[in-house]
């Protein structure tokens, strides 16, 4: 198992800034 | 994989897709029976404690819990993107909540609907879903989704008529927000099973991200745990609706993931988001919401159904193409290399069988499981109460009885292809 894959894994980048965006909207809107 | 094997894969995941829309239809009847003012915060974090409590239980049941773990020793670096996307869907529905509250439903319910093309475009991006398919395909594929997502806007400016004075800019975008996490939620789905991972495995998982995000969120924005506390004591009434509402979705969200296993996110996604379908025939003829349309009105309701129903047999008939499946497997070899994952647990993963090795079997831990949640839901249902509403008996009888033989039907098919792989 390589570990240090997911950190070159755009499918991990992906849905982790979209979440990042996501809280910082909430953020914004509450 | 064979080709007869391919299109028995490719009829279940349809079945699952609409069986799914049954379900997550169904999730939402119990919580209208919460008729006193009650925090959106506290309904969303009970019906993630319901799910959360049968996540664990009905995979105990049908596989058992060392099988859940073993499929996640194959695949280990998959629990990240599970927790993932049990946060992405907490932060989605918590928007929503704002949403609804600045723009009201009929506005924010089709921006956030929006998340089956988002779950197309990244299911095209990066799991090469439609590739090399041909025009009449992809045509079928996103034009239905088209077809679907209008459909669902005429449903919304039909079933809905709520005055709502907030700030439109701040509902919109928390609205879109929410159709960006629910359709980038499908990431992490279809980055589980392009590698053959078992849904329930990664339902568990998901389970975490999502209670706990719902739970500090709750926590945050109710003012403390103390206060959430006091919520959900003064409301003790009610909290059993909003569970079993989880229950139902569960099962819900579990068609869905066997949808987007074996048909992909850019069919298996709109397939479900035809829920508003169903949730339309409970509105009308169990809750009787809609009383005295106007022409205007109906005119809306059959056209918006009917859109729907185009749309989603525009995308049942348009299976996977022989060169399409080659993508699919394009891009399980990568998820392969990239990992070091072992390349027979894939293929035979994709194609739903088992590996011999990885038969689990039901221990005492597992009924721990299940007397635990049957206790808790038994405990919530002893303390609720049925509020005084007028509700059509016959149709909801109707209606889950259609549910009762969607669930078996869809078991039974689940069990003899795949074994529930």
């Amino acid at each position: 198992m390589r570990w240090r894959a997911i950190f070159r894994d755009v499918h991990f980048w992906v849905p982790f800034i979209v979440l990042l965006v996501g809280l910082a909207l909430l953020r914004l809107v509450a | 994989m064979k080709h007869s094997r391919q299109r028995t894969l490719h009829r279940l995941g349809i079945f699952c897709g609409v069986a799914a829309a049954l379900w997550l239809a169904g999730a939402e009847a119990p919580t209208k029976l919460v008729t006193v003012s009650v925090s959106p915060l506290v309904i969303s974090f009970m019906m993630v404690f319901g799910a959360f409590i049968s996540r664990w239980s009905l995979p105990a049941v049908i596989r058992g819990t060392s099988d859940t773990f073993a499929d996640a020793r194959q695949v280990p670096h998959l629990v990240v993107w599970g927790v993932m996307a049990g946060c992405l869907w907490a932060v989605g529905n918590t928007l929503t909540i704002f949403a609804v509250k600045d723009i009201g439903l009929s506005l924010a319910f089709p921006l956030w609907n929006s998340n089956s093309l988002v779950g197309i475009l990244w299911g095209t991006l990066l799991f090469k879903e439609l590739h090399r398919a041909g025009w009449l395909r992809k045509a079928g594929v996103v034009g239905g989704a088209m077809v679907i997502f209008t459909g669902a806007a005429l449903l919304s400016s039909a079933s809905t008529s709520e005055a709502v004075h907030g700030d439109p800019y701040r509902g919109i975008a928390a609205a879109l927000g929410a159709g960006l996490m629910f359709g980038s939620m499908y990431i992490p789905y279809r980055k589980a099973y392009i590698t053959g991972m078992n849904p329930l495995t990664f339902l568990t998982f998901f389970t975490f991200g999502e209670m706990t995000t719902v739970a500090l969120l709750a926590i945050v924005f109710l003012g403390g745990p103390a206060a959430l506390w006091r919520e959900l004591v003064a409301n003790r009434a009610i909290l059993f609706w909003p569970a079993l509402g989880g229950f139902m979705w569960v099962v819900g969200d579990l068609f869905q993931n066997y949808a987007t296993k074996y048909v992909g996110i850019s069919r298996g996604i709109p397939l479900s988001n035809t829920n508003q379908l169903w949730g339309l025939l409970w509105a009308i003829f169990v809750f009787r919401e809609l009383h005295g349309l106007t022409g205007n009105v109906y005119v809306e309701v059959i056209g918006g159904s009917a859109l729907m129903a185009a749309g989603a047999v525009a995308i049942a008939s348009s299976s996977a193409s022989e060169n399409e499946y080659s993508s699919w497997q394009e891009a399980a070899q990568r998820e392969v290399n990239l990992y070091g994952i072992d390349p027979n647990y894939v293929v035979a993963r994709m194609a739903g069988h088992e590996l011999k090795s990885h038969r689990g079997t039901r221990t005492p831990t597992d009924w721990l499981f299940v007397a635990g949640a049957v206790f808790i839901f038994s405990a919530l249902g002893a303390m609720a109460r049925v509020p005084e509403m007028e509700i059509g008996m016959g149709w909801l009888a109707t209606l889950s009885l259609a549910m009762l033989v969607v669930l078996v039907a869809g078991g039974v098919a689940l069990w003899r292809i795949t074994k529930f792989s």
